[in-house]
């Protein structure tokens, strides 16, 4: 038999893995994250595994490369080798009814992780950063830097959104809108293209290659004989794409100013670049404090004790209230880097200088 | 009927196709209030989408051998990724990373080829699992940051355009004009060149009104192209790179032995190999050029860019594949060229450019993208249908 090789030592794999736990009888918690293709989520999968694993228990960590599928799969096992309690960060905040009730029937408590698990009655517990928040400091920060309360303009200013399946990227969307709208009312803020409806502006996937492409697009159809003073840009590689077309449209030379560009996430690409005096602003959320949140969630739910939250009224998932706790996101320029990002170690001068 | 007639029927799908992307480009020009030819839009259109032409042309010849290649993007991502290590983590200089990351290309290429020439097995199969094989290597490397910045000569390949701006006439970059007028007498030198071998052979010559047109007609197109560039930066550094790959290649697809004996092997594996064609090594060869021309996409995608993200490349397969069969290229193998697949992926350039300038939503799009897709793809199984007097 050619193929008995490849299954003895499969079947030698399973049984060392099985060895491994039983000889640890700490209690197990699963985590579901969606992607290792963003820096953030392995951050937050990685803290988070740190932290839990400090107060004793073990960790079950996944990713599911943002297809649904497999993160149900994943889940469904988790439920299967019974873990303690179940962290999921959700890709299709709708298609996990099904294997939570399961979930439920087997006994295990659900936290839902950054994004809100809708149409399931089992989420004990939501912890996110404040995603409205996160809109309302971009437009905010706009606002505030162009001096619109002091009455000045008209500005040119452009718009895009993230990707439109994620829903979050509605709530990001509508803070920024919030704080911008009035200005576009009174023709402050001009958005020459015209398109500023949220499904015009989202950015499949939120990648920077398809922002480059719209902003490149915009550029050379609307800006030909007046420069663009402003980007709302939702998210950092979304961000990069955008000024990637401005600096090909001739922005950031002299005579032609590079316009205010906002981000999200504080990715070190981007950090540089603000550095560089091109992109200007992105909203930190500081994942280590999220990941002990959810790890302070996961101590109280096996003590049976209620966790702390800060908000029991917003956020609503179709079937129920789910108590949340709401972490704070925060506004970084080139005059507070130094303050937010190294004083907190979150990166090192050498992280950012090389 | 006449050599005229006998001239456009045999080309129908050439002309058809060239015919379509003119009436869509006029329709947007028309749609898009005039933006469409643009100096800056059409410079935008060359820098857009270089990375799926140059891709099209290699997937060009896998789809002739009769085969196919799925891991373009993820090996465009991975090379990308490797290449921002290489000069943002070590240092590296520029020169000499463009040469290792072409060679790890060639690498993969051949890696992907083994399997598929000497394995004999389905290139479907093969490199459905290299698409899998260099995206998870894409994240291990990258770890789910995007590296930037890169250094500005690595951008220029990308992004960058002739120098010598500083010349104009009239706001219009000499270079660039000047450049147009080389290629409008080189196309007409071409021409009457194959006019005069074709004389000199006795084969059936078409009347000399008919050739000046033809040289009106593709010249007409090359000066209103460097017209056009003329009007903006200039030539961008990344069309000579695709000029010269489309001459290449349209050279070594129609008069070299290998280029022949891909299309020997296209159209009928067996009669070419009892001919004396080595066809398993010119199947490992059409994929390590693949492999090459996808580092080539992946190190233009990045210096556009100016970072290696872990999402790059996602879909390219797919838009390189739609270039090929929108051009003529046939799933059976043995027909397709350099030339009509150009045409191909500028088709679905147009579109993408003009529907994001009209601002349609990205749903609508994809919907119209994959109709354009079927409609093309349709026509040519209707014109093949009725057997062509050649």
């Amino acid at each position: 038999m050619k193929r008995a090789p490849l299954a003895l030592c499969l079947a030698a794999c399973l049984l060392a893995g099985g060895e491994a736990a039983r000889a640890a009888p700490a209690p197990l918690i699963g985590i579901a994250m969606p992607t290792q293709s963003a820096q953030r989520w392995i951050q937050d999968g990685a803290n988070m595994k740190r932290i839990l694993e400090s107060r004793g228990y073990r960790v079950d960590l996944q990713y599911a490369e943002d297809d649904v599928q497999a993160q149900v799969a994943q889940i469904e096992d988790m439920v299967t080798v019974n873990v303690r309690v179940l962290v999921i960060a959700p890709i299709d905040a709708e298609s996990l009814t099904n294997v939570l009730d399961k979930a439920h029937a087997a006994g295990i408590p659900v936290i839902s992780y950054d994004r809100l698990i809708r149409n399931s009655p089992w989420i004990e517990y939501y912890v996110t950063f404040d995603n409205y928040k996160v809109g309302v400091l971009q437009g905010g920060y706009i606002v505030d830097k162009l001096g619109l309360k002091g009455g000045t303009g008209p500005f040119n200013i452009e718009i895009f959104a993230g990707s439109p399946d994620d829903n979050n990227a509605g709530y990001f969307f509508r803070g920024a809108m919030s704080q911008l709208k009035p200005y576009m009312a009174n023709r402050k803020l001009i958005v020459r293209s015209g398109q500023t409806d949220f499904e015009k502006v989202a950015i499949l996937r939120w990648d920077g290659a398809t922002a480059q492409k719209r902003m490149d697009d915009i550029l050379s159809s609307r800006y030909t004989d007046a420069p663009v003073d402003v980007v709302l840009s939702p998210y950092d590689g979304i961000s990069l794409g955008i000024i990637s077309a401005l600096k090909s449209g001739g922005y950031g030379r002299p005579g032609k100013k590079m316009p205010l560009v906002t981000g999200q996430d504080a990715e070190l690409a981007s950090v540089k670049s603000i550095l560089a005096g091109e992109q200007t602003q992105t909203v930190f959320k500081d994942t280590r404090v999220l990941a002990r949140r959810a790890a302070d969630m996961v101590d109280a739910v096996i003590a049976l004790r209620r966790a702390e939250v800060n908000d029991t009224t917003t956020y609503e998932n179709g079937v129920k209230i789910v108590p949340s706790y709401l972490c704070d996101p925060i506004n970084v320029d080139v005059s507070n880097y130094k303050a937010v990002l190294l004083d907190s170690g979150y990166y090192t001068e050498a992280q950012l200088s090389r | 009927m006449g050599p005229i007639g006998r001239m456009i029927k045999s080309n129908v799908r050439q002309y058809g196709m060239v015919i379509a992307l003119g009436l869509i480009m006029v329709l947007f020009q028309v749609l898009t209030g005039g933006i469409m030819f643009k100096p800056m839009n059409v410079t935008n259109l060359v820098l857009q989408y270089s990375y799926v032409l140059i891709l099209a042309i290699g997937m060009l010849l896998c789809i002739v051998t009769g085969n196919i290649d799925l891991s373009v993007g993820s090996v465009a991502a991975f090379i990308g990724a490797v290449s921002a290590v290489m000069m943002i983590n070590l240092g590296f200089p520029v020169p000499l990373t463009i040469v290792l990351a072409l060679a790890i290309g060639a690498a993969v290429g051949s890696f992907h080829g083994f399997f598929i020439a000497f394995q004999r097995m389905p290139a479907f199969i093969v490199t459905l699992a290299g698409m899998l094989i260099f995206r998870g290597l894409t994240m291990v490397i990258l770890k789910g940051q995007t590296k930037a910045p890169f250094d500005k000569s690595f951008q220029s390949i990308a992004a960058g355009f002739l120098p010598g701006d500083g010349l104009r006439f009239r706001g219009l970059n000499l270079v660039a004009l000047a450049a147009g007028i080389l290629g409008f007498a080189i196309v007409a030198a071409a021409v009457l060149y194959s006019r005069r071998a074709k004389a000199k052979h006795r084969l059936e010559e078409v009347p000399l009104w008919a050739d000046a047109l033809r040289i009106l007609a593709l010249g007409g197109v090359v000066l209103f192209l460097t017209f056009e560039f003329a009007g903006y930066n200039g030539l961008p550094l990344v069309l000579l790179i695709l000029v010269a790959l489309v001459l290449l290649y349209s050279y070594v697809t129609k008069r070299t032995i290998a280029g022949r004996h891909v299309y020997a092997m296209g159209g009928n594996e067996k009669a070419a190999r009892l001919s004396g064609v080595k066809t398993e090594r010119v199947l490992f060869w059409v994929y390590v050029n693949m492999g090459v021309l996808a580092a080539l996409a992946g190190l233009l995608v990045a210096g556009r860019l100016n970072a290696a993200s872990p999402k790059a490349g996602t879909n390219f397969e797919l838009d390189a594949i739609a270039a090929c069969f929108i051009g003529g290229a046939s799933a059976s193998g043995g027909i397709g060229s350099v030339v009509g697949t150009i045409v191909g992926g500028f088709v679905m350039a147009v579109l993408n450019n003009g529907m994001s300038i009209m601002g349609v939503s990205v749903d609508w799009q994809q919907t119209i993208k994959g109709l354009v897709l079927l409609l093309a793809v349709w026509f040519d199984v209707l014109t093949k249908r009725k057997p062509l007097i050649r």
